[in-house]
């Protein structure tokens, strides 16, 4: 399965794994996503109620954890990471209002249909994520 | 009229000596004061063990309505039924968060501080989960711009 991601979601992470309460993002989302099959992580809540490319919220962490939103295309084994948000501590927010949860989806179409994407891979060690710009005049 | 400092000693006299007397015969064996303990710590615990069953109950509810997500083509009397279950999944929520309110002097205690704190964030989860299933079924289906998405994602 291949992973990319947006922009959004880049930016995100990078700005809280400085951050002391969420310094397991990026592990978590390591953990969670790498060496997976789209069967394995086609769990949580199905946003779009569309089995075959289903919009994903997903809580990672247990309780009080992340909120990560993904879109899984499932034909093309290609999974897209939209956004994680913490749910606790200074960073923390409540759940994404339906309008933050459209503007999300139209990004990611949006992202996939320009190929303005990043494909994500982690160390050897799988401790750290690689965020590799894809080239836009490269299709996926 | 003010005591004089004579009746003030005889005051503090009588405390001592109640106090002498209270504490003799109420002398408490080591076995006493240990079931005493025992039985507090047995109190704590058990407040624990229903906390703990009461937060599985409702992460098992929780995984339930995130796996209800992805039923696809529902019938009429399906969505009424989840309507209902929403609707019952509001006052559940209400009477859980009654319970964590009445839980904030124990919790200034310092007792089942960590156990208190995940009932609270299992609740914000069980909460999150009903509120998914209500945009899921009733409320995204509505919006156009969304299921716009939705088609234009299925023909890529």
């Amino acid at each position: 399965m291949d992973v990319y991601c947006i922009q959004e979601f880049k930016s995100i992470v990078e700005k809280l794994k400085k951050n002391k309460p969420y310094n397991e993002i990026e592990q978590d989302t390591i953990d969670y996503f790498f060496g997976k099959t789209i069967a394995e992580i086609s769990s949580g809540a199905n946003l779009n109620n569309n089995p075959s490319s289903p919009y994903i919220k997903k809580r990672l962490s247990g309780r009080g954890g992340f909120r990560v939103y993904y879109l899984l295309l499932v034909k093309d084994d290609k999974t897209y990471l939209i956004y994680i948000h913490p749910k606790t501590g200074p960073e923390g927010s409540p759940n994404l209002t339906e309008t933050a949860k459209t503007e999300f989806y139209k990004k990611v179409l949006q992202a996939i249909e320009s190929n303005d994407l990043y494909k994500l891979s982690c160390n050897a060690k799988k401790t750290e994520l690689i965020f590799e710009k894809v080239e836009k005049s490269v299709k996926k | 009229m003010e005591a004089t400092i004579s009746e003030k000693i005889v005051g503090v006299v009588n405390v001592v000596r109640d106090a002498s007397y209270y504490e003799k015969t109420h002398i408490q064996s080591l076995a006493e004061q240990e079931e005493i303990i025992n039985n507090f710590l047995d109190s704590i615990n058990g407040f624990k063990k229903e906390l703990q069953r009461t937060i599985s109950e409702i992460e098992f509810l929780t995984g339930k309505f995130e796996e209800l997500t992805w039923y696809t083509g529902l019938s009429e009397n399906e969505l009424k039924a989840l309507n209902e279950l929403i609707a019952s999944s509001k006052d559940l929520r209400s009477v859980l968060i009654k319970k964590y309110v009445s839980y904030n002097e124990i919790r200034r205690q310092g007792i089942a501080k960590t156990e208190i704190i995940c009932f609270k964030h299992s609740i914000d989860d069980f909460t999150e989960a009903y509120k998914d299933l209500e945009s899921v079924f009733f409320f995204l289906p509505q919006n156009k711009e969304f299921q716009d998405i939705t088609n234009k994602l299925s023909d890529l």
